[in-house]
Order: structure tokens, then C-alpha cells, then sequence
């Protein structure tokens, strides 16, 4: 019988993967509006540069693990045996966690974008592990047809696109999005229109859901940061800030000097060792 | 799935920037349907024109908003199956008005089925941002409801990016015609006023070709606002200190008809400051509508 961490139930070898080559940040639009006062850039603005750091990290992490409990089995499995669809030797796969960070500050997704895609995934949870269920009872697919569902990393990709599609006036063509992830814009048009279906085209998410989301991730985020430098945002969603996770210049978290081989390889080494511990938590 | 084996298309009924729509008949039932065909690009992606309409229109079922029965993706088409409708606001004045001009009963039926839409989207925070003659639909029943949610948003998440290239020309806001990103509800509330004096005249309020020329309109027959009547407008991007100064006109210069009653309405909302205009839910309650209060 098949579990949810059925180790057959594996991201295919074209897995995405991010293009590790620097240099791809892409000329979006100048943000066209800011609404609200924005309570988060308040917090950020509370805090110095290595909490913010922390704050971001954290929020990242957030991120990596909701898709881990999702995808309790093919996380890892998808970024150990992932490769760069251009099939270039020269980049390798990256951790998940790296794989999100870099996505963000490719797009420049705010944190609503973020929340908003990530609440997505969360709806779609049960229609993934019944997937993992059945897939080993069930015949290949002939036409080598992946399911968008089985790849984290795509369902990452694609639930950002249809957040930032559903929120933001001013979007990312999926050619654009095509020079974010390194996958073809084909590709990403079909997993988009399979993530939409999926999510039965309700991409719409009330304001208070919307609010509760987002404050259990941020307080999540700023869990164990020393109380005087903080000044939650826990009043609902006007109070939420339209910011986004990374700022147009690489932020410290993440410069793109940084960005090498070594770090990548530290990069798995850590998470293995950071994932290993959760499972023996 | 395909569309021609469940619907018969029958003739084509408008052909909007992203999407053509046919009218249709279901196979099985007899039932009539508009069926929108959205061609899809694989360079794009899914419109976001299509998301949020889709999306929207699942949210929102009422009687003043056209229904979304299903959305059937073919091989490079999505097809949205909607209820049929039998003409648009613009083509039923064409056809029943007196030179387009309507009753003064039959606007107000109108008035207050378009109000109790919008107001539906405004309590389900969702802006239309799109309402003209030609997105609202009426059936065979009389019954008017809105349509076309392609540029229509939700308002109940921060974002950052907020355009103000929204709705047509001539049922745009003083306020995102002086560039405001900040506009909410009552941007569809300045458009329900420019299609109720329309209703009455059978001719467009304020016809502008230009934003500017628009502007100049709207200041010619409303008067040109200032930093007394609307405080701080002067930090509006498209604002100028050189704008022509206006006085108001009174309305029934170009609405004769119109009564007192109605007249108070149409100013509430076209009022120029974007938070003195009236709410879906006040404009619902005015005495104008008194025969539907029971």
C-alpha cells in the first residue's frame, strides 16, 4: 500500500529548478501604488538589518514548510534529483528553501502575493495526498504527462503566478516568468491553467480568511525575536503592508555575489541536516 | 469536453478586446447561453482578465449580476458558459428609448437594479471598476444585471500595484482621472450617476476624448473643484493650478424631465470629492426609490 511518503511518489527528473546563473532580474514595472500605511514596513522599519533578515528567513522558512507538509516525501526527493530543465551541467538543483527565496526576489512578489499563493496550496492539500494515495496503483501516463500537482516547486510556481495574476493590476507574462524559473513559458501557461482547474478557478479569498492567513504567518515569522524590537502586525488586513519579500536590490539575505556553487552546496548540506532534525522532532 | 457537443454556437453577439462572445444553445436542454470564447496564448499565460472573472463571478450569485454556469477549457480556448441575455443596456435604449432617452419609471427600475448589484459586489469587496451601458445586461423580463468582471477586483488584500487605467473613458472618476490610486466603491458610484443621466438624455454625460478633455467635461457642467470644495486635490499627480475655472450648471439644463427627487440622487452621485459621493447602500434608501421600500 502507498502512504503519503510512498518514496515512489517522486517529483519527475525535470523537476524545476532555479537558473542559477545571476543576472535575471527582470525590469518590472515600478510598483503603479501603495494603499494603506503600510504596518509591516513599520515592523521591518523596527528592526535592524540582520532581523529583518531573520524576519524574511523565517518567513521563507514558513513557506518551505507548508509545502513539506503537503509534500511530505517528494520535497527533498524533487531537489536531490531535480535538474535544470535546459539540462545545463553547469547548474545544479537547489534546496527548496533556496528555491522559494530565489523565486521571490526574482519576481519581487509582495508578502500578500506570497500569503495569497500560499493559502492556495493549503486548499489544495487534500486533492495532493489522495494523488499520492492512488499514484502508485496507477497506470503511467502514457503521454509522460506530469501532473502539476506531484512537483512542489511547480505548484509553488504556478499558485505565485495565479496570486500575482489574481491580486496585482501589473503582471509577469508567463515569458517573464519563463526568465524567473528557467522552465519554458509553454510549460508554465499549461501548469497554471492545471492550478487553476485544480483550485476549481476559486482564487478568490475573503478579507478576514485573508487577514488571519497572513497574521498566523507573520507571527509565525516573528516568533522568538526579542519583544522590545517588535511591534506585531496583528490588526487585521488594512493593517498588512503591500511591501514586497525582497526588495529590488538583492537584499543581504540574498546577494547575488553570494550566489555560487559552494553556497549551493552548503545550502543542501544545511537543509538535510535542518530537515533531518524536524523528522526527529 | 467540447463546447460544439454540448452547445450549438449560434451568432456572434460582441467581440470584446480579450474575447468574442457567441450566443448558444444547449444541446440537450434547449436552454439558450452566451458562451465567451477567451483565446489562450501560451506566452501570456491565463489572462488575468479570466482569472478574476471566473473567480469573481463564482463568488458573486445574485440576481443583479449574470450567472457563470461553467468554464469549459478546450485545446488553446477557455469557454465560459454564462446565462443568456437578451441586449445591453445601450441596445435596449437604441431600441425602446425616445432617441435612446428612457421613462422616467423604466430608469428608475433600472437605477435600482444596477444600485443593488453594485452594491452586492461593494459588501463582497469586489470593485467593478468597468460599468457602462454596455456591460449592464437586460433580459426579456426587464431585468438588469451586471456584467463583464475582466477588469473588475477584490479589494480586501494590500497590494502593490493599483491602476488607474480603468474604466471607459466616459464613466471614469474625477479622482482616477486626476491619477488617484487610493479610489475604492466610490468609483462605481460616480459611473452608476453617468449612466442614470444617461438613461434620461439618451446621450453620454460627459463624452470626453481625452483625459484631460474628459476632466474638462466633467468641471464644465459640475464646476471646477479647489482646495476649498475638495481639500488636497492639489496633491492629485494629474492635478494643475491652470485648470479652467467653472461654475456648476444646473442639470436640468440638459435633463428637463428630471424631478426634484431624482435630480437630489444624481448629484449624490456625481459628487466631484470622491468621499462625499453616496454609497450603493444609502443611494438604495433615497426617497426616490420610496415605491420599492415596503
Amino acid at each position: 500500500m502507498a502512504s503519503p511518503t510512498d518514496s515512489t511518489f517522486t517529483c519527475p527528473s525535470t523537476c524545476v529548478s532555479i537558473n542559477t546563473t545571476p543576472g535575471v532580474l527582470l525590469d518590472k514595472k515600478e510598483p503603479i501604488a501603495t494603499i494603506e500605511p503600510p504596518s509591516i514596513n513599520r515592523v521591518l522599519s523596527t528592526l535592524n538589518d540582520s532581523r529583518k533578515e531573520q524576519f524574511i528567513s523565517r518567513l521563507v522558512e514558513s513557506a518551505v514548510w507548508i509545502l513539506e507538509t503537503i509534500w511530505p516525501a517528494t520535497s527533498r526527493v524533487g531537489e536531490i534529483q531535480g535538474q535544470f530543465p535546459g539540462g545545463s551541467s553547469s547548474v545544479r538543483s537547489i534546496s527548496l528553501k533556496r528555491f522559494i527565496q530565489e523565486v521571490l526576489r526574482r519576481s519581487r512578489s509582495s508578502f500578500s502575493t506570497l500569503h495569497v499563493a500560499l493559502y492556495y496550496l493549503v486548499q489544495l492539500k487534500p486533492q495532493i495526498i489522495a494523488l499520492s494515495r492512488n499514484r502508485s496503483s496507477e497506470p503511467k501516463n502514457p503521454a509522460g504527462k506530469v501532473n502539476i500537482l506531484s512537483c512542489p516547486r511547480r505548484c509553488f510556481l504556478s499558485s505565485l503566478m495565479v496570486a500575482d495574476k489574481f491580486l496585482q493590476d501589473r503582471n509577469f507574462s508567463a515569458r517573464a516568468w519563463a526568465k524567473i524559473s528557467g522552465l519554458q513559458a509553454s510549460e508554465l501557461s499549461t501548469n497554471m491553467l492545471d492550478f487553476l482547474k485544480a483550485l476549481d478557478w476559486k482564487t478568490f479569498v475573503a478579507g478576514d480568511v485573508y487577514a488571519q492567513w497572513s497574521e498566523l504567518l507573520f507571527e509565525n515569522a516573528l516568533l522568538d525575536m526579542p519583544e522590545e524590537e517588535l511591534n506585531p502586525p496583528t490588526n487585521g488586513y488594512e493593517e498588512v503592508s503591500p511591501v514586497t519579500v525582497y526588495t529590488p536590490a538583492a537584499s543581504p539575505v540574498f546577494g547575488e555575489s553570494e550566489f555560487s556553487r559552494a553556497v549551493l552546496k552548503r545550502s543542501f548540506d544545511e537543509d538535510d541536516a535542518r530537515q533531518t532534525k524536524r523528522r526527529n522532532i | 469536453m467540447n463546447t460544439s457537443s454540448q452547445f450549438q454556437q449560434l451568432e456572434k453577439l460582441g467581440e470584446g478586446t480579450y474575447a468574442t462572445v457567441y450566443k448558444g444553445r444547449n444541446r440537450t436542454t434547449g436552454q439558450l447561453v452566451a458562451l465567451k470564447e477567451i483565446n489562450l496564448d501560451s506566452e501570456e499565460g491565463t489572462p488575468s482578465t479570466a482569472i478574476r472573472e471566473i473567480s469573481l463571478m463564482k463568488e458573486l450569485k445574485h440576481e443583479n449580476i449574470v450567472t457563470l454556469y461553467d468554464v469549459i477549457h478546450t485545446e488553446n480556448k477557455l469557454n465560459l458558459v454564462f446565462e443568456y441575455m437578451d441586449k445591453d443596456l445601450k441596445k435596449f435604449m437604441d431600441t425602446n428609448g425616445n432617441k435612446g432617452a428612457l421613462e422616467t419609471k423604466q430608469v428608475k427600475w433600472f437605477m435600482y437594479q444596477l444600485l443593488r448589484g453594485i452594491l452586492f459586489c461593494h459588501d463582497n469587496r469586489v470593485l467593478h471598476r468597468d460599468l457602462k451601458p454596455q456591460n449592464l445586461l437586460i433580459n426579456a423580463k426587464g431585468q438588469l444585471k451586471l456584467a463583464d468582471f475582466g477588469l473588475a477586483r477584490a479589494f480586501g488584500i494590500p497590494v502593490n500595484t493599483f491602476s488607474n487605467e480603468v474604466v471607459t473613458l466616459w464613466y471614469r472618476a474625477p479622482d482616477v482621472l486626476l491619477g488617484s490610486r487610493t479610489y475604492s466603491t466610490s468609483i462605481d458610484i460616480w459611473s452608476a450617476g453617468c449612466i442614470m443621466a444617461e438613461m434620461f438624455t439618451g446621450r453620454p454625460l460627459f463624452p470626453g476624448s481625452s483625459n484631460d478633455d474628459q476632466l474638462q467635461h466633467i468641471f464644465k457642467l459640475m464646476g471646477t473643484p479647489n482646495e476649498s470644495t475638495w481639500p488636497n486635490i492639489s496633491s492629485l499627480p494629474n492635478y494643475r493650478s491652470n485648470f479652467q475655472v467653472y461654475a456648476p450648471q444646473d442639470l436640468r439644463v440638459i435633463i428637463p424631465q428630471i424631478d426634484n427627487v431624482a435630480l437630489d440622487l444624481l448629484l449624490s452621485l456625481l459628487q466631484l470629492k470622491p468621499e462625499n459621493r453616496i454609497t450603493a447602500r444609502q443611494s438604495l434608501e433615497h426617497p426616490w426609490f420610496a415605491e420599492y421600500h415596503q
